[in-house]
């Protein structure tokens, strides 16, 4: 019925799912304090603690619910598939933190949290020249995930205190609010939140923002003309994340290039503070949550294969010769660190590589 | 409660209730051989926090400079820390831990049928040891949780005990370890876990820091008429394994110490700062043999000396990390003398000292004089150990007109160190102490 009513459709599909899952991920007998080796002391091999015990955890359960749509045009050159999905999870069996004046710093327990993933996939996948010396594939897909804390008991008067924000995102960040560098003395400058008149932490952080990315995906592309393959992917991630912050005057080291516009004498007007042995300016703060969004063009590669009548009399089976590359470019705000190292570090970027290459079989 | 947990969430799928290839509480204390293995942990444990805790109270104050540059060492050199230094988080972190350690086996003798001694002896080293994390706590951090339990619920909401509460606790548990502990070292009779004498000589000390100083007088008393123990003539053996003078120390498997300052080539990390060689006078024996110097490049640098070995040592030669001397002893009896105003007590201890050091006897006469002239031999004899200059300055209340002209950022405040921020973050009920 609706084949005859839908002419434009090649394919179609509407699936759903829904269902109660557990997880048993989590190693025996956590429930038992014991016991383990540790060094030897004066002859003898010590013991030590390597848990605490926790009588009093049980199971953990996800609903999950998805709903997707696939559909194929054009004689199914064109696919599209869009789905959407919910997953509740409650009591998750988690190393639950705990302060180290307990004498360990996580121990398992049931996370009072409720959270809730909720998202969008697509994804489009097209043969748009399928002719007989030309083809190009191309696909792209998006996932636009977020979550949030449906509901967790005490949250204030828990070790999660600082770290969920109820009915946010789970990556809230927290910090000092940056008010600029003070022209006069070259130190940063806080918003008192909490009117103490004191700068401290944590009564003066305030949510800067979260860094799960808001939405990430890939498009990828593979060419094709008589002799010659090229093919091509990007990746994309929208998201804010910490960015490096230097330690300027705590230590000797390499810091990126922005550290030579800091504060120098006094009238200077910057957002860099002065290098200094107060490291107050240092701490954490807004000015260092930065856009981290990016467009990578991860690979690229190109190759010529000489057709086989040719190569065969030049007596090679097989002749290639090709070019491959890795993180060519990337279109994204570099000025504090390249958006793909985690956070608040200095670190190798991912690598730019190059390839040429000759494939030759006898 | 918990067999009772364990048979109603696993009714169906648990075979065995205990398992086979885990070593629990229950087994640890009810074999001899685990529990002394217990107990020796508490002291592997216990070698975790010096490293941090020694060094970074002699920059703290004014006995080290160092060339070594990280904003953890940066803060302590500039006697102001911040509420993420790691090194104050590892010293917090490793003094509760080896608590939780001694809390495990307070607790878990409780019901154990194990014969006396080895259950005495394991009680006795762990009060020993929770009285000197507490001892440690409370003189760095004020006001600290005290913790007596291993419940996990309980002691992860813990709040702020008072300080005089904790010194309390503290004086309790070397009082009941020296009634528990005996005349021998349960270790191979060398001195790396403690006997009646050392918890007398720690009583001693925690006695003078909550102002009871008969207790003081009287326990270090026990520890000096004992006849165990003999002040070195040869300075330069204060730190070998098991000599005279050592009460207590930590065994090191390579008989050298972590806290050796000594420098390969170069320029010593680790170096005596100008004010205190000058507190020397030049015929302090201990001028030359606990400080050695190196000239690099026309410049000569000083550094501690007492720990003189860096490398594997066997023998005689070899060093232990040394807690506890007899001329401290000494200079805790003479200190409580002082103040309770039995002065030619305390002037006789102090000459002691001086005396073993090739220094004339003091005729002084004021309690003020000898207390002044007591401070003085503390910094000179125990510089670089156990951080007692930063402990000694505070109870003296003198450590802002010592710490302020050398130490530009200096905060009355700075007495108490910080609470290490993740702990405030995770456990709510902690406030910060004052000026962080």
């Amino acid at each position: 019925m609706f084949k005859n009513n839908l002419p434009f459709l090649s394919f179609g599909k509407l699936r759903g799912s829904i269902g109660t899952t557990g997880n048993d991920q989590i190693s025996d007998y956590q429930y038992l304090a014991s016991y383990g080796t540790s060094n030897v002391y004066d002859g003898i091999a010590s013991l030590i603690p390597n848990r605490i015990a926790n009588s009093g955890y049980s199971w953990e359960t996800t609903h999950k619910q998805e709903l997707a749509l696939e559909l194929g045009f054009l004689s199914n050159r064109l696919m599209f598939t869009g789905a959407w999905y919910r997953h509740v999870s409650s009591n998750q069996l988690i190393a639950y933190k705990i302060p180290y004046l307990t004498g360990f710093s996580t121990y398992q327990a049931n996370s009072p949290a409720t959270i809730q993933n909720t998202g969008f996939e697509l994804d489009l996948n097209a043969r748009i020249l399928d002719s007989k010396q030309f083809h190009w594939r191309s696909s792209i897909n998006f996932t636009l995930p977020k979550n949030k804390l449906v509901s967790f008991p005490n949250l204030a008067g828990s070790s999660y205190a600082f770290n969920y924000v109820m009915g946010q995102d789970l990556s809230v960040y927290r910090g000092l609010h940056f008010l600029g560098v003070n022209p006069q003395t070259g130190l940063a400058t806080f918003e008192d939140v909490n009117h103490d008149g004191v700068i401290s932490t944590p009564g003066d952080l305030v949510v800067l923002g979260k860094t799960s990315p808001e939405l990430f995906g890939g498009w990828t592309n593979d060419l094709s003309w008589e002799s010659f393959d090229l093919s091509f992917s990007w990746e994309f991630v929208k998201r804010n994340y910490p960015g490096y912050q230097p330690l300027l005057g705590g230590y000797p080291q390499n810091d990126p290039s922005f550290v030579t516009q800091r504060w120098e004498k006094p009238g200077d007007v910057t957002n860099i503070p002065r290098a200094s042995i107060d490291l107050s300016s240092s701490q954490y703060n807004s000015s260092q949550l930065l856009n981290a969004n990016y467009a990578r063009l991860k690979n690229a590669a190109l190759s010529y294969t000489l057709p086989v009548a040719v190569a065969e009399k030049i007596r090679l089976k097989t002749f290639k010769i090709y070019l491959n590359a890795e993180n060519l470019f990337v279109i994204a705000n570099k000025d504090r660190f390249d958006p793909e190292l985690s956070g608040n570090s200095i670190g190798i970027p991912p690598l730019k590589t190059i390839v040429l290459g000759l494939k030759a079989s006898f | 409660m918990l067999a009772g947990s364990v048979l109603f969430s696993c009714k169906k799928m648990a075979t065995s209730e205990v398992p086979p290839n885990q070593l629990t509480n229950d087994k640890v204390f009810t074999d001899t051989t685990s529990l002394t293995a217990a107990t020796a942990g508490l002291f592997t444990q216990l070698a975790t926090v010096d490293a941090n805790l020694v060094r970074n109270l002699s920059l703290y104050t004014d006995e080290l400079k160092t060339t070594a540059v990280s904003a953890t060492n940066t803060e302590f050199s500039n006697s102001s820390l911040t509420v993420t230094n790691s090194s104050v988080l590892s010293i917090w972190q490793n003094l509760y831990r080896t608590i939780y350690m001694a809390n495990a086996i307070i607790n878990g003798l409780k019901i154990s049928t194990l014969p006396d001694g080895a259950k005495n002896t394991a009680l006795g080293e762990s009060r020993f040891i929770r009285g000197y994390c507490y001892l440690y706590l409370t003189r760095l951090f004020g006001d600290v949780p005290l913790l007596l339990t291993t419940d996990v619920k309980v002691n992860a909401a813990a709040v702020k005990t008072n300080s005089t509460l904790v010194l309390q606790q503290v004086i309790s548990d070397f009082s009941i370890a020296k009634q528990l502990l005996t005349t021998d070292y349960p270790l191979n009779n060398g001195k790396t876990t403690a006997n009646t004498y050392a918890a007398l000589a720690y009583l001693s000390l925690a006695s003078l820091e909550a102002g009871q100083y008969n207790r003081a007088d009287s326990a270090a008393t026990a520890v000096i008429n004992s006849g165990k123990y003999s002040l070195l003539s040869d300075l330069s053996k204060i730190c070998t394994e098991n000599n005279s003078e050592a009460i207590f120390q930590l065994w090191n498997q390579n008989g050298f110490s972590p806290l050796n300052s000594v420098a390969i080539t170069g320029v010593p990390p680790n170096q005596i700062t100008g004010s205190l060689y000058s507190a020397f006078t030049s015929s302090d024996k201990r001028k030359n043999i606990w400080i050695s110097s190196i000239t690099v490049s026309g410049t000569t640098y000083y550094f501690p000396y007492k720990y003189r070995q860096r490398t594997v040592t066997s023998g005689l030669n070899a060093e232990y990390t040394t807690y506890m001397r007899l001329d401290e002893v000494y200079l805790i009896r003479s200190e409580a003398r002082a103040r309770n105003s039995d002065l030619s007590g305390a002037l006789a201890d102090i000459n002691i000292i001086r005396n073993r050091a090739g220094l004339p006897s003091l005729a002084l006469i004021t309690k003020g004089d000898i207390l002044k002239a007591n401070l003085l031999e503390r910094q000179l004899e125990l510089f670089n150990e156990n951080g007692s200059r930063f402990f000694d300055l505070k109870r003296f209340g003198l450590i802002d007109q010592t710490l302020s002209p050398l130490k530009p950022l200096w905060k009355a405040t700075g007495r108490l160190f910080p609470i290490p921020q993740t702990e405030i973050l995770n456990d709510p009920n902690l406030t910060q102490n004052q000026g962080y």
